[in-house]
């Protein structure tokens, strides 16, 4: 288990559309040390991250309005910035495997699950 | 009324009271009786679709993340079985912070268990009834 130190840095974007859910990870995240920021869909991940730093990790919804996850998914591997963050999945469609992720984490999404996948793919170089 | 009706409104009572007395303390994030309150292995899915344990959702009261301005709840129903009740009812709350803005309706169900003599929410699941534009915070 990492601590708050060994997270602090470490930014993830939480592309999520309701609200209820993408607050709530995003505080959770900051709560553990993580630098948060939330996206209503996939357009709006796009816009964010054409004009921040790359993230460490994004946090990835499938079904949303305006740009869902598989569009997003798509228009990621056009981009060289961002094709090699890692993405982790959360959906209720348990049957769906048309799109590639690093992980895919099943709604309804247990918090303690979620930590520890997100620590995984936010690890200080040299820490095990 | 007989002996075991009389029991169970007795029993009855004490639910409903425990019921408020858990809310009370949720609305006051009032860590140390939640502590007492809540199993140590609780069991939450809520309307965000996210299942958290106790820890998590103590951490997030003591670091202010999780704070209500205002939390009503009324059970419609509450079904005994001898040490474990299963109580299930609505709640209207409105939360400080990013969706300060709302009141939410939902609808919950609560699984209380006796462990040595003390009733404790062992599971809880909320559903989404919907949401209302609230009276801006002051």
């Amino acid at each position: 288990m990492h601590s708050d130190e060994d997270r602090e840095g470490f930014r993830i974007l939480v592309v999520e559309d309701e609200e209820d859910a993408r607050d709530a990870m995003v505080a959770i995240l900051e709560m553990k040390g993580y630098r948060a920021a939330p996206a209503g869909n996939g357009r709006e991940a796009l816009d964010y991250l054409s004009r921040t730093e790359t993230p460490d990790l994004i946090i990835l919804d499938l079904c949303m309005p305006v740009m869902d996850g598989w569009q997003f998914l798509r228009e990621r591997v056009k981009d060289p910035r961002l094709a090699g963050v890692p993405v982790v999945v959360i959906s209720a469609l348990s049957d769906r495997d048309d799109f590639e992720a690093n992980e895919i984490i099943i709604k309804p999404v247990d918090v303690d699950h979620l930590l520890a996948t997100v620590s995984h793919y936010c690890k200080q170089e040299g820490t095990a | 009324m007989n002996a075991i009706e009389e029991r169970r409104a007795q029993e009855q009572k004490e639910i409903e009271a425990l019921e408020q007395r858990e809310a009370h303390a949720v609305l006051n994030a009032d860590v140390s009786t939640l502590q007492t309150l809540w199993a140590d292995d609780l069991i939450v899915n809520s309307t965000a679709n996210l299942i958290a344990g106790k820890s998590i959702l103590l951490e997030m009261m003591k670091d202010g993340r999780l704070k209500l301005r205002t939390y009503e709840r009324r059970p419609v129903r509450i079904v005994i079985f001898d040490d474990l009740v299963v109580t299930t009812g609505n709640e209207i709350s409105q939360l400080i912070g990013r969706t300060a803005e709302f009141k939410t309706f939902v609808s919950y169900l609560n699984v209380w268990s006796k462990r040595n003599g003390n009733w404790q929410l062992i599971a809880r699941h909320v559903g989404a009834i919907e949401k209302a534009k609230a009276e801006p915070l002051r």
